[in-house]
């Protein structure tokens, strides 16, 4: 399996953050909250 | 022809592109200088160890010594006598991480140096329980068991397990190791012997194999 | 009891305990007495029969026993609200990393590290977030299809942002309610720790220190972006409003792999970084040094007096205050006497402390290792030697 090919940045980022924050979020805070989603998803100890 | 001197000095400087050129070269050659290229990484080991007591090395290199010395096994394993290096018996000893301990990296970097050190080590992993520990000691006819652990927690299960030993009526030295370990731990756990660091766990070892 | 305060006594308080603290860091005065801080991990749930399986997964559960936590024993500041363990979070990406049990009551990390050694460059050049977005979270969660991966994060982002409504709570409520302050307002990580705390595990770091390390330095500069940029947008403007000890914190964990070789190659240039940053701006920062720090310290002697503090989890406390005199020592309490001891010998230490540590009004009384499990802590030994300190005008 292939998995470095089933995201790519570019591509699916900004779909992804929108797909999942809360509507009522800010553009930034979404951003921040994206970034971190994705950081701690492997780092643990933050 | 390998200068194992030479051999023992890269496995001390954990030069591990030298020492698995040599470990090759052995091989190549026929594999019948394994024992002595053996003999030349436990000295290398005997040196990483005395670098880590006077504080060059530290973990992370201990892991890495472990790394190597086991990668080193696998090169010369078809050429060794019996199960691993030396001629005649191995001593047989227990070595694990006590019960709701995860913990491994210390145990297995003890573990490269027991094995290093010419021990057959019977590693039962992690999280073991006592009564494991027991039921292998009587089955194996163990004498020498090292428990290790990082957590403050493992001191408890520590003593569990001396205590289980004796209940069981075997005759076996217990050293303590890991983060937790203190004079104070060995006298409130029972155990006959205690190390924080892995030279200190095989010389001790040693003396108790040859007694 | 130390119960609930009004609005009023908690906007006293909170800046009386911060002033306390400060009189210790900044060797303002002797202070009035020791400030006590608590380092207890989880303890504070078996100290109240709370499961873990239960009071990690429920935010609410794990408020109140904060509070109640701090109603018995009267801490000035506490080092963890059980925040540092995100549990529920973690387990909505569909493969859990913790194993939590109720008898006896553990929490341990089972990990898998998915970043192999020919990824580094890929790091170096895209960043940690855009790496671990495209490299590592489908190959370390085994996500099959982009839909598969949204499916998590939609889950796990609901569990972060409950995570996150949790901390600013319970930070509130002790500032407003009980008048404790927090120990700081925010921190900086060094890049190093990322290797250990997810991207390779503590077994390939250690072989990459020897096997790759120009591409490691190379992996910092750029996961560094991120944390220096993160610090850099909030650190130069924090101002001590008395609801905070140290301005900042950073934890070292990984460093105690480091021979003072490695740690002056792989983690020294990034702290020195942050504490220059401190000096700089006349800020405090507090280290919680997680394992032992005594082989790093020449790195520390040098470092400016009356702004760093450091909690010990395995050096001597008497040996570290005789070498790190620039440094006000927190810590050093052993736990395993807590639990294994007598009222009267806890207390003896704690006299015992006052002399060997606290000569000068410089300590501030917490303990070595974290005592989350059973029997970690006698809850009348911890009430009587608290008491005492309490009582120990300086």
């Amino acid at each position: 399996m292939e998995y470095e090919k089933i995201l790519n940045y570019e591509r699916d980022w900004e779909e992804i953050k929108q797909a999942i924050m809360p509507e009522d979020m800010s553009d930034e805070d979404k951003e921040a909250l994206m970034s971190n989603l994705i950081v701690y998803s492997i780092i643990t100890n933050t | 022809m390998v200068d194992f001197d030479a051999l023992a000095a890269a496995m001390g400087e954990l030069d591990e592109d030298t020492v698995k050129e040599m470990l090759e070269e052995v091989m190549a050659e026929g594999g019948q200088d394994a024992e002595n290229a053996m003999k030349a990484c436990q000295k290398g080991m005997d040196t990483v160890g005395k670098y880590f007591e006077e504080g060059e090395y530290f973990v992370g290199d201990l892991i890495y010594a472990g790394e190597l010395m086991t990668d080193a096994v696998s090169i010369l394993k078809d050429a060794l006598v019996g199960d691993g290096g030396g001629s005649g018996e191995k001593t047989k000893m227990i070595l694990c991480t006590v019960k709701d301990d995860l913990h491994d990296i210390g145990k297995n970097i003890v573990r490269a140096m027991l094995e290093a050190a010419g021990f057959e080590v019977l590693d039962l992993g992690i999280d073991v329980p006592p009564e494991k520990v027991v039921e292998v000691a009587k089955a194996e006819n163990i004498r020498i068991v090292v428990l290790s652990g990082v957590l403050t927690l493992a001191l408890n299960s520590m003593k569990d397990t001396v205590e289980a030993l004796k209940a069981a009526g075997l005759d076996c030295r217990v050293l303590i190791g890991g983060a937790p370990v203190s004079e104070e731990a060995r006298v409130s756990t029972g155990a006959d012997a205690w190390a924080y660091s892995p030279q200190t766990t095989v010389a001790t070892c040693k003396a108790w194999a040859a007694e | 009891m130390f119960e609930k305060l009004s609005k009023a006594e908690a906007e006293k308080t909170v800046k009386e305990r911060t002033e306390l603290f400060l009189d210790v860091v900044r060797k303002r005065k002797k202070p009035d007495r020791v400030p006590l801080v608590s380092n207890d991990g989880l303890w504070k749930l078996i100290d109240q029969d709370i499961k873990f399986s239960e009071g990690l997964h429920d935010y609410d559960t794990l408020h109140e026993a904060v509070c109640k936590y701090q109603e018995m024993y009267g801490f000035d500041a506490h080092a963890d609200y059980c925040v540092l363990n995100k549990v529920a979070f973690q387990e909505s990406f569909g493969k859990p990393r913790f194993i939590i049990t109720d008898e006896p009551p553990t929490l341990s990390i089972t990990d898998t590290f998915s970043m192999k050694d020919e990824d580094y460059p890929a790091l170096a050049e895209k960043g940690i977030v855009k790496f671990i977005f495209e490299d590592m979270l489908c190959r370390h969660y085994e996500y099959e299809s982009k839909e598969e991966a949204v499916e998590h994060l939609k889950k796990a982002v609901q569990e972060l942002i409950r995570y996150n409504e949790y901390c600013g709570r319970i930070y509130g409520t002790m500032v407003e309610e009980y008048g404790v302050p927090n120990l700081c307002a925010g921190g900086y990580q060094m890049p190093f720790e990322f290797f250990v705390s997810g991207l390779r595990g503590l077994k390939n770091t250690s072989l990459d220190l020897r096997r790759h390390k120009e591409e490691m330095i190379e992996a910092m500069e750029a996961i560094d972006e991120r944390l220096w940029g993160e610090f850099m947008s909030y650190a130069p403007y924090i101002e001590n409003d008395g609801t905070f000890v140290f301005d900042t914190y950073t934890c070292p964990m990984a460093y105690t792999l480091l021979s003072p070789k490695q740690f002056e190659k792989f983690y020294w240039p990034w702290m020195k970084k942050y504490f220059d940053f401190v000096a700089e701006h006349d800020q405090t920062a507090f280290i919680y040094a997680e394992g032992a720090i005594k082989n790093k310290l020449e790195f520390l002697q040098d470092l400016e007096d009356k702004r760093f503090g450091i909690l010990l989890e395995q050096d001597d406390p008497v040996e570290i205050r005789e070498k790190l005199p620039n440094f006000t020592l927190m810590g050093g309490y052993p736990t395993t006497l807590l639990g294994e001891g007598t009222v009267e010998q806890c207390v003896d230490k704690a006299k015992e402390m006052m002399e060997t540590v606290n000569y000068d009004g410089n300590w501030i009384f917490s303990f070595d290792k974290l005592a989350s499990f059973e029997g970690g802590v006698k809850r009348e030994n911890l009430l009587a030697v608290l008491d005492y300190l309490r009582s120990v005008k300086l």
